[in-house]
């Protein structure tokens, strides 16, 4: 969790560039590849994020389309909507409308067939924007691409035939949020297509014709006149694209795209100082003794804590926690170096553990040799992998760190709430304040206080019209009253009865909304791809003005999860139990984490309480992007920034959020965690 | 762009400094009363420039570092590693390199790795040959050494060009030496032994 939002994220915008390729996959008005209105069956490349504003005749769409997969991408948008046409003719003013896509690439592009791809736009929001496509795209020039479709619904509006799968039922641009019996592929379909040259690095040129006859804009919002689009694209930076087209013969666009890949961070390995050189045992005698306070200041330059040290014969077992590297196997790897320079020549093997928190998972068994010979061997990373052994911790060395254990930071926040329907962006910001105090093996003590200095998310005057426990519907009054909140203080005892089990007691202020005491146990099977959890919360919602007063409202919430790894980076979760308004149901959530600490997800709760009582939006759902500013900056740190995005904040389906829950604070301590950064460990 | 902290074993001093103007400041006298080698490296597409002195030595693999703790390692004077300046060398295979400079004929092979955004090592192959130039006159600060230079291509993803200035006693003392796409060359002179 990282509060220091707003200077990371425009660090991320200036400093990432990603690598060029022979013709960038271009993005459409909503956010999609495409041509300019219209969808193409080309891919971005894998795990790419791109934000794209388009704009023209008052229509504005903010998107965010994200890669998920080689051939799976996800676009949320955002869209701002001027002079609306609804069902039975009533004209809205503005409309701000929410909506997912999805392209999925079923066949690649070969020398003689062309990519074909198939998708759905707008399939929970109202439908203003509902249409089904199957597109064939072909390289026809190393710089030309010509692209083809067939689309139903929306992309059915110009010279649109019967379609072969039945009539096609109006959108109701109504309450939103439910998928239900959308008429996928049915009623009219017409033809789209179009080409676009990619002229230089720079400069790309579009042409289409575009079967989108903008039934509920065409006549108040633009008058339209023909099915032909243009455009054309300047890029600037590789990741930063501009774009202005001429749309159906009546209006300008313009457009802004700029693209972001987790996959390839500007810093490349990264400016982390370099880790001391293994010191082969011939170049010079080492200690006789190993000096605890020694090795502890140089690990202590690396960014390690020395929390335990033990010699059983030529094995020196070393326990470390690691306040610095997003990789643990970088961890690993320095601590080895560090031995290397320090432990007695008599030690053959090195055993070193990364612990949180007094708990541990995994120990990685080096043995001293390998770790001389591969030091500048090409093949020096796979050498000491295949050299070393990663095994679940049994034997643990007692604790012998000294507490307490301070740490600190100050620096200014920001919070943004988006998709406020009044004011799409309001933010506060100020500066905050965190402390983290270790007392003992297990036990931590930490707070968060925050000081707003400006902003407008105290000027939000829409009143809840909630009809459940105000849970969360009423976050405008925590944003107005008082400036200096205490965000969060609490007290953890984390313990570890056996090595696949681990628990968490904790009690305080957990997070602006909820305080109360909280209770958690793990399950984590080593070499399983799953893992069980079950936590149980006596609360009590917190008075508004962030400091320690309490309100009435008071509930017992807990959740049973079922994590699973599902392979490849991608991470299923299912929690089911009680929510903060009392209601029972579950959440899923779907993510794809990479090694480097990026992930992006998205979550849906279903719960007992009705769509119509649970309010605009129908049910809880949003997504969730986690970026290490380790990525960002080039330097060597764990903290990372996270957002979650909800379009609607309701009352049904919330959680208390908790830091330092026991899943997220013990995988980067498992054997996968560490074996999927290795290319990390002798940086 | 970044503006790094520079090295300067002699001043301490982190300010942006002409790369002439550091050797400049690598007086003769100032090297004659160093107690330990020293390297000045100069890594153009950066604009960077520093000194560096040993901290390891792992077989024929010397390792160097500079204030700033960037850390680069040679086997005999061929670049081997690079540690801090982003998009490093993680590793490489320099044996017919260090072959052909002590005169062997021939095409070989080279490769050298990085490490990516997903935490993976990515190898890249290249075949190379060393061609032998004539003597020239390398001006090292103890006084004017005779050279001979050699220039390496590899051909791999890219095209690569690599030049090393050897005296007559096998010592390198100057080499322009490939590290990463990102990264460029490295200009490593010796300034003492």
């Amino acid at each position: 969790m990282h509060r220091l939002g707003a200077i990371w994220l425009a660090m991320l915008m200036w400093s990432s560039m990603v690598a060029a390729q022979d013709v960038p996959i271009q993005y459409n008005t909503y956010g999609a590849p495409g041509l300019i209105d219209m969808p193409i069956a080309s891919s971005a490349p894998d795990a790419e994020l791109a934000f794209s504003t388009s704009s023209f005749a008052g229509q504005t769409r903010n998107t965010l389309t994200f890669q998920v997969s080689p051939r799976l991408s996800a676009s949320f948008r955002y869209a701002d909507l001027d002079d609306v046409r609804g069902q039975r003719d009533v004209l809205y003013g503005t409309i701000l409308d929410r909506s997912l896509a999805l392209h999925y690439r079923f066949a690649d592009e070969t020398g003689h067939r062309p990519a074909l791809a198939i998708g759905v736009n707008d399939f929970v929001g109202t439908g203003i924007y509902s249409g089904e496509y199957v597109v064939a795209t072909k390289t026809l020039h190393p710089h030309v691409m010509a692209t083809l479709g067939i689309g139903w619904g929306r992309l059915a509006g110009v010279g649109g035939f019967d379609g072969p799968f039945g009539a096609r039922p109006d959108p109701d641009i109504g309450e939103g949020g439910t998928v239900g019996s959308r008429p996928f592929f049915q009623g009219n379909a017409a033809l789209f297509g179009g080409m676009h040259w990619q002229a230089s690095d720079r400069v790309g040129l579009a042409l289409e014709y575009s079967s989108d006859a903008y039934p509920y804009e065409d006549g108040p919002a633009f008058d339209r006149q023909i099915p032909i689009n243009i455009g054309l694209t300047y890029a600037p930076r590789p990741d930063l694209r501009l774009s202005a087209r001429y749309l159906h013969g009546a209006e300008l666009g313009m457009q802004l795209t700029y693209v972001v890949n987790p996959l390839h961070p500007p810093a490349g390995s990264g400016f982390d100082p370099a880790p001391p050189p293994v010191r082969p045992r011939a170049v010079r005698s080492h200690l006789l003794q190993t000096s605890d306070s020694r090795l502890a200041d140089a690990l202590a330059a690396e960014g390690l804590i020395l929390h335990a040290v033990s010699r059983t014969g030529p094995v020196l077992s070393i326990e470390i926690e690691n306040k610095r590297y997003a990789a643990g196997a970088q961890a690993v790897g320095r601590t080895a170096r560090v031995l290397s320079r320090i432990a007695p020549a008599d030690v053959t093997h090195l055993r070193i553990a990364l612990t949180d928190s007094g708990m541990a998972s995994s120990v990685v068994d080096i043995p001293r040799a390998s770790l001389e010979s591969a030091e500048f061997a090409l093949d020096g990373t796979d050498q000491i992998r295949r050299a070393s052994e990663i095994q679940p911790h049994f034997d643990r060395p007692i604790a012998a760190s000294r507490f307490p254990v301070f740490d600190w930071e100050i620096g200014p926040y920001i919070t943004p709430n988006l998709f406020d329907p009044d004011d799409p962006l309001r933010a506060d910001i100020g500066v905050a304040v965190d402390a983290q105090m270790r007392l003992a093996t297990g036990v931590v003590a930490m707070g968060t206080l925050r000081q707003r200095l400006a902003g407008n998310l105290d000027q939000a005057t829409r009143v809840s019209d909630s009809v459940l426990p105000r849970v969360r519907s009423d976050f405008r009054l925590y944003d107005q009253e008082g400036d200096a909140d205490l965000v969060d203080l609490t007290l953890g005892w984390y313990t570890q009865p056996s090595p696949e089990v681990t628990t968490r007691l904790s009690a305080g202020l957990f997070e602006t909304m909820f305080a109360g005491a909280s209770a958690e146990v793990l399950w984590r099977p080593h070499d399983s791809d799953f893992a069980f959890g079950l936590e149980l919360n006596a609360l009590r919602q917190r008075d508004y003005d962030g400091g320690f007063g309490l309100l009435d409202y008071q509930v017992n919430t807990g959740h049973a999860s079922v994590y699973w790894q599902i392979g490849q980076g991608y991470a299923a979760q299912v929690d089911a139990g009680r929510y903060l308004a009392g209601d029972w149901g579950a959440t899923l959530h779907l993510s794809r984490q990479f090694a480097n600490g990026w992930s992006l997800g998205t979550f849906t709760t279903f719960t007992d309480v009705s769509f119509e009582d649970f309010g605009e939006g129908s049910f809880d759902k949003g997504i969730s992007i986690t970026v290490p500013l380790s990525w960002i900056s080039g330097r060597a740190r764990r903290d990372t920034l996270d957002a979650t995005v909800r379009p609607v904040t309701r009352d049904g389906g919330a959680r208390v959020m908790i830091e330092g829950r026991l899943y997220e604070l013990t995988q980067p301590l498992m054997a996968e965690a560490i074996n999927n950064s290795w290319g990390r460990f002798w940086r | 762009m970044r503006t790094l902290a520079l090295l300067l074993v002699l001043s301490g001093c982190a300010a942006a400094i002409d790369p002439v103007d550091l050797r400049a400041r690598l007086t003769d006298d100032y090297i004659a009363r160093l107690a330990v080698p020293l390297i000045l490296v100069q890594v153009p597409q950066r604009g960077l420039v520093a000194t560096l002195v040993p901290t390891g030595q792992n077989g024929t693999v010397r390792s160097w570092r500079s204030r700033d703790a960037v850390q680069l390692s040679y086997d005999q004077g061929v670049l081997v590693a690079t540690r801090g300046l982003g998009h490093d060398l993680m590793s490489a295979d320099v044996a017919g390199t260090v072959a052909a400079l002590r005169g062997r004929s021939g095409q070989y092979d080279r490769a050298s790795s990085v490490v990516d955004g997903a935490f993976r090592t990515v190898v890249t192959h290249w075949t190379c040959a060393m061609s032998r130039h004539g003597g020239l006159s390398h001006d090292a600060p103890t006084g004017p050494v005779a050279v001979t230079v050699f220039v390496e291509t590899c051909t791999g993803p890219t095209t690569i060009e690599n030049r090393y200035h050897v005296g007559a006693d096998g010592v390198l003392w100057w080499s322009r030496q490939w590290a990463s796409t990102e990264v460029g060359v490295l200009e490593t002179e010796r300034m003492k032994r």
